[in-house]
């Protein structure tokens, strides 16, 4: 039996009831396009569940619940989830397609964070008995199919209030980097060094934006082209190609009988402040708005917070890291709202090596964002990796004696939607 | 939104109604909660710290300073790509305490900086759509 949580916000925390059956990750699939090998968002989904499933030792059938995060632009309608005027019911769409009826069915919609958060989902249905076998699926191929440039602020900036001023999603996300150089004295050496990182990363990984395009230097980052100052083009992730994830999740007891390697889902967290950037300064008096309105602390620090409680761990127990790092000071930003080190020293914990691919923290092992290029959504690609790493079949380089790690899932523009899930390979419940 | 070529019109919420009807006189109204007295931006349906549907609004000196700012080289629409570079910027107003997302107009984008005084301008867009901007606000 888990402790109470910590006072988070409205935090109330469930371990005091008697809900504390572990679940684990008993199977998984992940499924890949790119312009060479066009996939629709459906394609993927359907392919990273049908691998789950036989990787679970399961039939489709054996499946009672569905779970997804946010359709991938599937109302561009281009051969992926069914066009629909009324919004697409994607979880739905999903499990018909797959012919399974589901007792337990839905779409989260906290933006990117939604595929990340339903293992924390798939938890409370176990938990209750709503479900017992739960499928876990995301996919998006956006960058095969939109213009994400000029799409993606349609859904991220506030239509009203800021899109009439024609920002990109760069220029939504510099007005952050700007505040977090002012307030911290943060300098874009110390964020290109999270590019540079990360390339290391990126550029061995096979289903990687980065793959085979070498390395970097602080410099490269540099003398990239400007996009929204302060940031350049390799401090953004590039809309690339297409994946789809999947996992089925159950009780830990029926995962070790159905899988030799469960992965056990420890800890999970979830915290949401805003929708919009302007709604970021907008909140007053609230986590983690308390000292007044910033863009620089995001509910990260809150998620992390409930899920580092739950497993009973700290940052110190994370072997790997996995984030969605789509700007380099997005990196920054995380590693202190995740607490790795204090708030504002992120560039000097990376200046002094702290995410080194050579000897520091594996952070975002599959390049993050910004090296394994980001598909829009990208919700479920840091789970997979911390699978993969867990489980010791990781695509690219393989983090050795991998135990432990946390998989983060964002959000909404300037980190509205956070959702943390931390993994390991040892039962918690023994 | 911007297909037609043009920069996008913005939709009229209804609990933002007041502030349209503002900027076409040219003025920055924000809304307030009678009952509790916070100021908050962008308009809500019920004040957003009690719920209160009591609202209503002032007009603001329409000067403030930048909160934040970036300057943008690069877009995939026509209309944008004819106005690089141009500005994104927090402005947090002088008189309420509340952050507008806008541009910045009539200014060097090297003179940019966190804490320029800013003053609000107005373009009108449609007969009932008056955009507001900011310029640097020299001291007098």
């Amino acid at each position: 039996m888990r402790g109470p949580g910590p006072e988070v916000g409205r935090g109330f925390y469930g371990a005091e009831r008697m809900l504390d059956t572990e679940i684990a990750i008993a199977g998984f699939g992940d499924s890949y396009a790119d312009e060479n090998d066009v996939k629709t968002p459906l394609e993927l989904a359907v392919e990273a569940s049908v691998a789950a499933i036989e990787d679970a030792s399961l039939e489709m059938d054996d499946v009672d619940s569905l779970l997804t995060g946010r359709p991938p632009f599937a109302n561009r309608g281009i051969g992926g989830p069914r066009r629909s005027e009324t919004g697409v019911q994607w979880s739905n769409v999903l499990s018909t397609h797959l012919g399974i009826p589901t007792r337990h069915n839905t779409m989260i919609t906290i933006h990117g964070a939604g595929a990340n958060a339903t293992l924390k989902h798939a938890w409370a249905a176990i938990n209750s008995g709503f479900a017992d076998t739960v499928l876990c699926v995301q996919s998006d191929a956006a960058g095969l199919f939109v213009n994400g440039v000029a799409d993606i602020p349609k859904g991220d900036a506030e239509l009203a209030f800021e899109y009439p001023y024609g920002p990109i999603m760069p220029s939504l996300y510099a007005l952050l980097a700007r505040r977090h150089m002012h307030e911290y004295g943060t300098t874009h050496e110390q964020m290109a060094r999270v590019a540079v990182e990360h390339r290391k990363w990126g550029s061995r990984h096979p289903e990687a934006w980065a793959h085979g395009r070498g390395e970097i230097t602080v410099q490269d980052v540099r003398d990239s082209r400007p996009i929204a100052e302060p940031l350049h083009l390799l401090d953004c992730a590039p809309l690339a190609g297409g994946v789809g994830n999947a996992m089925l999740v159950t009780e830990a007891d029926r995962a070790e009988r159905l899988q030799d390697d469960p992965v056990y889902v420890r800890g999970v967290g979830e915290y949401n402040t805003h929708e919009k950037t302007i709604d970021k300064l907008a909140l007053r008096g609230k986590p983690p708005n308390e000292d007044g309105p910033n863009l620089t602390t995001t509910g990260v620090k809150q998620a992390s917070q409930q899920a580092y409680e739950m497993a009973g761990m700290g940052p110190d127990d994370m072997d790997l890291v996995e984030t969605f790092t789509n700007f380099t000071h997005i990196g920054l930003i995380l590693l202190e709202d995740l607490g790795f080190c204090e708030k504002g020293q992120a560039g000097e914990f990376v200046e002094n090596g702290g995410i080194d691919f050579d000897g520091g923290l594996p952070f975002n092992t599959f390049g993050g964002l910004i090296s394994f290029g980001q598909t829009a959504q990208a919700g479920m690609d840091m789970l997979t990796e911390t699978v993969r790493q867990l489980r010791g079949e990781a695509l690219g380089v393989q983090v050795p004696d991998a135990e432990t790690g946390l998989a983060h899932g964002m959000g909404a523009a300037l980190a509205g939607c956070s959702s943390i899930a931390i993994l390991s390979t040892e039962r918690g419940d023994a | 939104m911007s297909e037609n070529g043009e920069r996008p019109i913005p939709e009229i919420y209804p609990e933002a109604a007041e502030f349209w009807a503002g900027t076409r006189q040219e003025e920055l109204r924000v809304p307030h909660c009678d009952d509790c007295g916070e100021t908050f931006f962008p308009p809500r349906i019920v004040c957003p710290r009690c719920s209160s549907n009591g609202i209503s609004w002032s007009v603001t000196s329409g000067k403030g300073e930048v909160y934040s700012y970036t300057v943008i080289h690069h877009s995939s629409e026509e209309y944008w790509q004819d106005q690089l570079p141009y500005v994104n910027c927090l402005v947090h107003l002088y008189d309420k305490d509340v952050y507008l997302f806008s541009t910045v107009e009539n200014c060097d984008p090297e003179d940019l900086h966190i804490g320029m005084a800013v003053e609000a301008i107005y373009e009108p867009l449609t007969d009932a759509i008056t955009l507001p901007k900011f310029q640097p606000k020299n001291d007098d």
